[in-house]
């Protein structure tokens, strides 16, 4: 498959799926930052809690098709579990987020991949190691030895200095699109 | 949101184990304890049933019971509030109580002798009260960019899958045409745009300023007119099997929001 890139209206694609993204993880492990690092390529260092959800919509394009990925930051808030169910329904794919180093979000993946299991089912999911610009706590070889265990491509990243911010999104985009097609065909 | 009080009770004394009150009023949580209680257990007797909800007056009162740990949980709100809603909560409240008073049955006299608990509930309860209201407003922004996203997908689909390239091209003027009809009225949706190649876009809808009944049918009106012209220009026969080959299958992968928002048999009826 093609890879992905941002869509460029030049070419037209010849077909534009949608696909609802939930972005999912503890509080403060930098859910928020990262999508809009990816959406608007830019960082703001105050935490902002994110209350609900917020939406992004960002069009991908892989190959000849394109994808328009509604992202959805939920809230990691335990308070709001029973509310942030229903941002689960209809999501296409899912990108779970721990903070390198705060090794107890890394334990707590357990609990959110349970949670996109009961809510959403077998969609397609990226695990993400978030705030690589700062000391990793969490060791490599545990989070290597846990995305092989839960069969995820892993990826790390820096929403703060922008490392890899954007490829969570663009590996996630073709297995959705599989997906769709696979439930279509 | 008008809450007046919560309060926990051990259901089968009728005592007192937890409560909160919001409002400048005089309530004695012992005696107030024992008649909720009693109410509770009134309509026990009386239907087999626990009660969810009782009116009187101008106050509502929710109730949710908890044979295992012998706790009845009770919200007293304005009559205005909604039910459905407010039940969600008292799940989620009773979820967290049983968090912070662990085995409330077996240690209640020591948490009764102890008020650092109910401290630290409080503060969780107001962080909780303090949200809602957000929390609401955002569920309402929610809703609005899944109906959004649902009844985009049929568009595209019908626009780039179901009419061929060149009824696209030749049909162009009037699918903008009937985008831009239906959604002048509105100017929450105007941002709603729809591209030669048949792509509709929608991220520039605010969805905060979106009024839900009016979205639901004013996109019907657009899908409606799409498959109008997708019927022109396909014969009987081939549109029912693009229906099955590119309609069916987001049907069965969207059933879950299309129940959610009550939109299965509007859009079925529609695409059939």
């Amino acid at each position: 498959m093609t890879p992905p890139n941002r869509d460029s209206s030049a070419d037209a694609p010849s077909y534009t799926y949608s696909a609802k993204v939930v972005v999912v993880g503890d509080p403060a492990v930098g859910k928020t930052s990262l999508i809009v690092r990816y959406v608007k390529g830019m960082y703001n260092p105050s935490y902002i809690l994110t209350l609900g959800v917020n939406f992004f919509v960002q069009d991908i394009t892989v190959g000849d098709q394109k994808l328009r990925m509604t992202i959805w930051d939920t809230a990691g808030q335990e308070r709001f579990g029973p509310i942030r169910k229903k941002y689960y329904k209809g999501a296409r794919g899912a990108i779970l987020v721990f903070d390198q180093s705060n090794p107890e979000s890394f334990e707590r993946m357990g609990f959110w991949i349970d949670e996109v299991n009961r809510e959403c089912g077998d969609i397609p999911r990226i695990l993400v190691g978030n705030k690589a610009d700062l000391i990793a706590i969490v060791p490599k070889d545990d989070v290597q030895e846990f995305a092989s265990q839960q069969a995820l491509t892993y990826v790390e990243t820096s929403a703060k200095t922008g490392m890899n911010s954007i490829r969570p999104f663009f590996l996630l985009a073709p297995s959705i699109i599989a997906a769709i097609e696979d439930k279509s065909s | 949101m008008a809450i007046h009080s919560f309060y926990v009770i051990a259901w089968d004394a009728g005592q007192p184990i937890y409560h909160r009150t919001w409002v400048e009023v005089s309530d004695n949580p012992t005696l107030l304890s024992g008649l909720l209680a009693s109410v509770e257990l009134l309509a026990l007797k009386i239907t087999q049933q626990h009660v969810n909800v009782v009116t009187m007056r101008d106050f509502r009162f929710f109730f949710k019971v908890d044979d295992d740990n012998g706790i009845l949980l009770v919200f007293i709100t304005d009559v205005s509030e909604d039910p459905s809603r407010f039940n969600e909560y008292l799940d989620m409240l009773h979820e967290r109580f049983l968090e912070t008073f662990e085995d409330v049955s077996t240690h209640l006299p020591v948490y009764q002798r102890d008020p650092r608990r109910a401290r630290i509930f409080d503060e969780l309860l107001d962080s909780l009260i303090s949200h809602w209201e957000t929390g609401e407003a955002s569920l309402r922004s929610a809703k609005v960019m899944d109906i959004l996203d649902v009844y985009v997908q049929f568009y595209n689909l019908t626009l780039q899958k179901v009419l061929s390239e060149r009824s696209l091209e030749m049909y162009y003027p009037d699918i903008e045409r009937i985008f831009h009809t239906h959604l002048k009225a509105d100017p929450a949706l105007q941002n709603i745009t729809v591209d030669k190649h048949g792509s509709v876009s929608y991220d520039q809808v605010n969805p905060d300023r979106v009024r839900i009944p009016a979205l639901v049918d004013t996109l019907q009106l657009i899908l409606k007119e799409l498959i109008a012209i997708a019927r022109r220009t396909r014969r009987r026969q081939t549109y029912e099997t693009l229906f099955f080959e590119h309609y069916a299958p987001i049907i069965k992968a969207e059933h879950e929001r299309l129940e959610e928002y009550d939109l299965s048999k509007k859009l079925v009826m529609e695409l059939l």
